[in-house]
């Protein structure tokens, strides 16, 4: 069982663990790439919710946020594909065209949540060797000047079948909370991904905005356990496989709380949102 | 609803297709080689010949409609269309 320390600073010893704030955000390339048919106002809303999370954590004095995010066939490929991976290297490295976005990474707050999911019933790799792709690159990149916590980053697959059932997502997102509650250790969780977006398919112009509507309309409301009851043919038809990711954020912060739009929009080929849980 | 994904379980009869697709994405040289003379470079592979079509003329609805993964299909098409690659300039001189 790896040690874990949880004081570092900001925290004192009588603000007690557990996950203090929760993020779903967009990661499209787009939003990096900012190509002339998208609305820069819009793009810039969701660089303001990049930054908000990281100000957040430090407001919050957190000792690591979990981001949460994907693997698009890059590093996996089809080689191997973990359900779930807990990257416990340093530092947290993240690319994507041309750009590299590097972060101080928790590896013993990493390897200790590791422990602690292998004896709670779930089985995640490790991995203390990879390049993380878009899906963190993005979002690190923006939050970067902002950021002062380290970075634990989850890895999901969320595009290859078959994908963990989502409602597995949902109950690693409870044994996160767990583990931190049980430690002590203060985090926040990042989840990156959608909405409703086909990439590489006819549907591309075409994504599910009510169901985009509808999702965010249950998280509001509270009732994001919802979200759960998605089966993964329903995930796939509506262009919602990295809702995955959203799950976990879900499950860390309860699934019951109402959460706020920070902002949201539909690009025309994904909708983008920023939601504080 | 049907019965397909749009984002299927990737078949073993087309591993070899997305090795291919994933070197390209991976690897500048031979994407840039493919670029120059696709032919020569899918001549090293074990392709059928409708996937040596499809592979050939960048058929990216072609590849997608046999089953390909649409991700490792968007990814070359990106990659050809608006010049996005997966690394860092750094990663790429490397090689």
């Amino acid at each position: 069982m790896t040690t874990v320390t949880a004081a570092r600073k900001g925290t004192t010893s009588d603000i007690g663990g557990g996950v203090a704030m929760a993020f779903c955000v967009a990661h499209a390339p787009q939003i990096y790439l900012m190509p002339s048919e998208e609305d820069p106002a819009e793009i810039e809303r969701v660089h303001d919710g990049y930054r908000l999370f990281a100000r957040r954590a430090s407001e919050l004095s957190l000792d690591a946020i979990f981001v949460v995010a994907l693997d698009h066939l890059h590093n996996h490929f089809l080689d191997l594909v973990p359900a779930f991976t807990v990257f416990t290297g340093e530092p947290v490295r993240a690319e994507f065209n041309g750009a590299t976005v590097e972060c101080e990474a928790a590896p013993d707050l990493a390897n200790s949540v590791l422990d602690h999911l292998l004896e709670s019933g779930f089985d995640p790799a490790f991995s203390q060797r990879e390049v993380l792709d878009h899906s963190f690159m993005i979002p690190l990149h923006f939050a970067k000047e902002a950021l002062e916590t380290p970075v634990i980053p989850l890895i999901v697959n969320a595009y290859v079948p078959p994908q963990p059932p989502i409602t597995r997502c949902f109950q690693i997102g409870q044994e996160i909370a767990a583990w931190a509650t049980r430690t002590g250790v203060r985090v926040g969780v990042v989840a990156t991904g959608g909405m409703s977006h086909y990439p590489g398919t006819d549907r591309f112009h075409h994504p599910d905005v009510e169901a985009d509507k509808r999702v965010l309309d249950w998280l509001v409301s509270g009732e994001g356990t919802r979200v759960v009851a998605l089966s993964a043919a329903e995930l796939d038809h509506i262009g919602m496989v990295e809702l995955r990711t959203w799950a976990v954020a879900l499950g860390a912060r309860g699934g019951t709380t109402g959460a706020t739009v920070h902002s949201y929009w539909d690009s025309g080929h994904c909708g983008y949102a920023v939601v504080e849980l | 609803m049907t019965d397909r994904l749009l984002f299927p379980r990737p078949a073993n009869r087309d591993l070899v297709i997305h090795t291919v697709l994933h070197a390209l994405q991976e690897d500048k040289g031979l994407f840039e080689r493919y670029m120059e003379d696709p032919d020569s470079v899918l001549a090293a592979y074990d392709l059928d010949d409708d996937a040596r079509r499809l592979l050939a003329s960048r058929d990216y609805a072609g590849l997608v409609n046999r089953g390909v993964h649409p991700i490792l299909v968007v990814q070359l098409q990106r990659r050809v269309e608006w010049g996005v690659s997966r690394y860092s300039n750094e990663r790429e001189e490397a090689g």
